[in-house]
């Protein structure tokens, strides 16, 4: 199980998934998570839209 | 005493008793796995995120009015590149269109394509394409989700953005955004930034906010306070405080999780420790024969001690493999929502393997020694009872 | 001569706590076992003979008084040192029997020889003679949950015996037995007599009243000996 983990581990892509997203930042200068929570732009959020979910709990109830 | 008839009657023990067992590992499994799952789960999108906020810009800042963001002046951009220790000022142009109204939304993110290394990133981006033809007409890259919300809502190949001013703003989309960058851009829209401008209404002088660098580490906190005397309606943020911010969050999650598990976990203690200590149990009988048959008090407690140990390290090493399978290579359905959420587009992400020994070396402390003393102090108690009474 | 005394009892006493109460279960024994002896403790149920019994092996301490078996206090022996005279000078076969039901017979006779750190080999030739001699060789794979009576009675003496111990302690052994397992039980003892085993039996049954073999019957009633 350890080894199957590990063998994993190594043969996982990283390099390819993280360039695309760093890709994507240099493009956009955003870093932005898409996480699905109540995007209020209402609400004073001092780190929007990086994180648009702070100050609220919706993230933790239902909409 | 530990020879090799001391390992043969441990190994019979553990099998001859193979329900008893069982039902404890089984338990102690679905326990770690829950825990391991959700601290892979997080260590992955924290990793993610560092990765990304290491070319994020340093600052951005945006204008506030009444406490709520507004439309920055251009001009703005212009004021800060006259301050000395700041570089590389990006205006950007984003916001939130919601295609049903307080229903699903995606982000619209404009883009300055006249910018030489927007090309080469585009084309990093999408290889296998030709993205002279993406500047060829009203045209857009959306992300995974929105591509799959979209067609479900039998918008193929464009969409008609309705703009602020009435209008219909028919845009191409031209193709999607890599699945690898969908804890990003999956419900994006990258689209020319005047066309970005004209679907959120936002004036030729007008942009969202405007982002820069200041390659000197020691000149942020000062820059803050510079930044702030310009305008007083200038609001500043750093990308410490937004790493710090989601940290708080995956912190608070992860927290919430590390409560019910310890919670969790203590009650399965005081069951195991009861179990033991019942006085008509078959544990309490069996270690008082023991006794009877000669073997001392630490004889009875190194049997019970490597039996746990045994124990322990199997459910461990299973919980956590199992939740290594569940989260990096299954993609961890439905806890991912807890992360991810699940009010907004369906997100399909590929948890990038990151494995913290130090977590979970504290998770393995944190359940292993209750266990084991949940086991072994009743056995000792046992133990040290007169085998007469023990039997009882 | 003391040599030849395998268990000295000496004004053992046995008090316990009941309800707020004492109740003394043993009261001024004065008692001695010549090695190689029989002596059956004969009583009604509740005259102490099963603590006298569970005093000899150890497996209680007493209120006041000394047990020595073979000139050592056995009450007053550190752990490690009392429970390696219970593994390797006392072979006792309980009452109801006491075997890990889950175990075969031939694992069942195992465990009094584990602690003592013997290889596999030497424990197995062991385990084997003591089967044979308790008559259930034939049975030695079988689970002890699928035994019968008889069956596990003899499983308990292979127990007992298979540390070659000096002394052999018997508490109510054929209380759950019936006649004919019961006068086989005796056949045992009397093997056990010739070998010259030390063997205490606390009993009412009336056929250890006239044993074939020699040995010495006391009397119990109340925790005194008659």
């Amino acid at each position: 199980m350890v080894f199957a983990m590990g063998a994993h581990a190594l043969l996982f892509p990283y390099t390819e998934t993280t360039q695309s997203m760093r890709t994507m930042t240099e493009l956009t200068y955003m870093t932005s998570l898409s996480t699905s929570v109540a995007y209020d732009e209402l609400a004073f959020n001092a780190t929007y839209p990086e994180m648009p979910t702070l100050g609220r709990m919706d993230f933790i109830y239902d909409k | 005493m530990t020879n090799n008839a001391f390992w043969h009657f441990l190994t019979l023990q553990l099998f001859k008793e193979r329900s008893k067992h069982t039902s404890v590992i089984l338990i102690s499994v679905m326990i770690l796995f829950l825990l391991s799952s959700v601290l892979f789960i997080s260590s992955s999108i924290r990793f993610s995120l560092d990765e990304t906020l290491k070319v994020q810009p340093d600052f951005v800042v945006s204008r506030l009015q009444g406490g709520s963001s507004i439309a920055t002046p251009l001009a703005w951009g212009d004021e800060l590149l006259d301050i000395y220790g700041i570089s590389k000022v990006t205006p950007r142009v984003y916001g939130r269109y919601y295609f049903t109204a307080k229903e699903k939304s995606f982000l619209i993110v404009g883009v300055d394509f006249m910018e030489e290394q927007s090309h080469e990133r585009l084309q990093k981006l999408i290889e296998t394409t030709d993205i002279k033809t993406f500047f060829g007409g009203k045209q857009m890259l959306v992300g995974a989700g929105v591509k799959t919300y979209l067609e479900a809502h039998f918008y193929k190949s464009s969409y008609n953005f309705l703009t602020p001013d009435g209008t219909f703003e028919k845009v191409k989309i031209f193709n999607t955004l890599p699945t690898q960058s969908n804890l990003l851009a999956n419900d994006m829209m990258v689209m020319p930034i005047d066309l970005a401008r004209k679907v959120l209404g936002l004036g030729s002088e007008e942009v969202s906010d405007i982002t820069f660098n200041v390659p000197n580490p020691d000149e942020w906190d000062m820059m803050t306070d510079k930044l702030s005397a310009l305008h007083y309606d200038l609001h500043v943020v750093n990308k410490n405080e937004v790493r710090k911010s989601y940290e708080n969050l995956y912190n608070y999650k992860g927290g919430l999780f590390l409560m019910l598990f310890i919670i969790v976990l203590g009650t399965f203690a005081l069951i195991l420790y009861q179990r033991y200590s019942m006085v008509y149990s078959s544990e309490r009988r069996h270690i008082g024969l023991l006794r009877a048959l000669g073997w001392s008090i630490n004889d009875v407690l190194k049997l019970k001690l490597i039996e746990t140990l045994i124990v322990v390290f199997s459910s461990f090493i299973l919980g956590v493999f199992l939740a290594y399978v569940y989260v990096f290579m299954v993609g961890a359905p439905i806890l991912r929502e807890i992360f991810l959420g699940g009010q907004n587009l369906d997100n399909v992400v590929s948890f990038v393997p990151v494995v913290d020994f130090s977590v979970l070396s504290s998770i393995f402390l944190i359940y292993a020694l209750p266990f084991i003393a949940a086991v072994l102090v009743p056995v000792w108690r046992v133990s040290v009872t007169d085998p007469k009474e023990a039997m009882l | 001569m003391s040599g030849d005394m395998m268990i000295q009892i000496e004004n053992l006493n046995r008090t316990f706590a009941h309800a707020g109460n004492e109740v003394k279960v043993l009261q001024d024994i004065n008692l001695t076992i010549q090695k190689g002896e029989c002596v059956i403790l004969k009583g009604v149920s509740g005259s102490g003979k099963t603590t006298l019994l569970s005093l000899m092996a150890g497996l209680d301490k007493p209120s006041s008084g000394k047990v020595l078996i073979e000139g050592e206090p056995i009450s007053k022996l550190p752990d490690a040192f009392a429970s390696e005279l219970r593994a390797k000078k006392i072979g006792m076969i309980f009452q109801h029997f006491n075997l890990f039901e889950h175990l075969s017979v031939a694992e069942n006779v195992t465990i009094p020889l584990i602690p003592s750190g013997m290889k596999m080999k030497e424990i197995h030739s062991k385990v084997e003679r003591s089967l044979t001699l308790a008559n259930i060789i034939h049975k030695k794979e079988i689970l002890a949950s699928r035994l019968s009576g008889g069956e596990k009675q003899r499983t308990a003496i292979g127990r007992a015996l298979v540390a070659n111990p000096d002394i052999i302690l018997c508490d109510e052994p054929t209380a759950n037995l019936d006649r004919d397992n019961s006068l086989l039980f005796i056949d045992i003892l009397k093997e056990l007599h010739s070998m010259g085993k030390t063997i205490v039996v606390a009993t009412h049954d009336p056929l250890f009243d006239n044993l074939s073999f020699e040995s010495r019957v006391i009397p119990m009633v109340d925790g005194k000996i008659v």
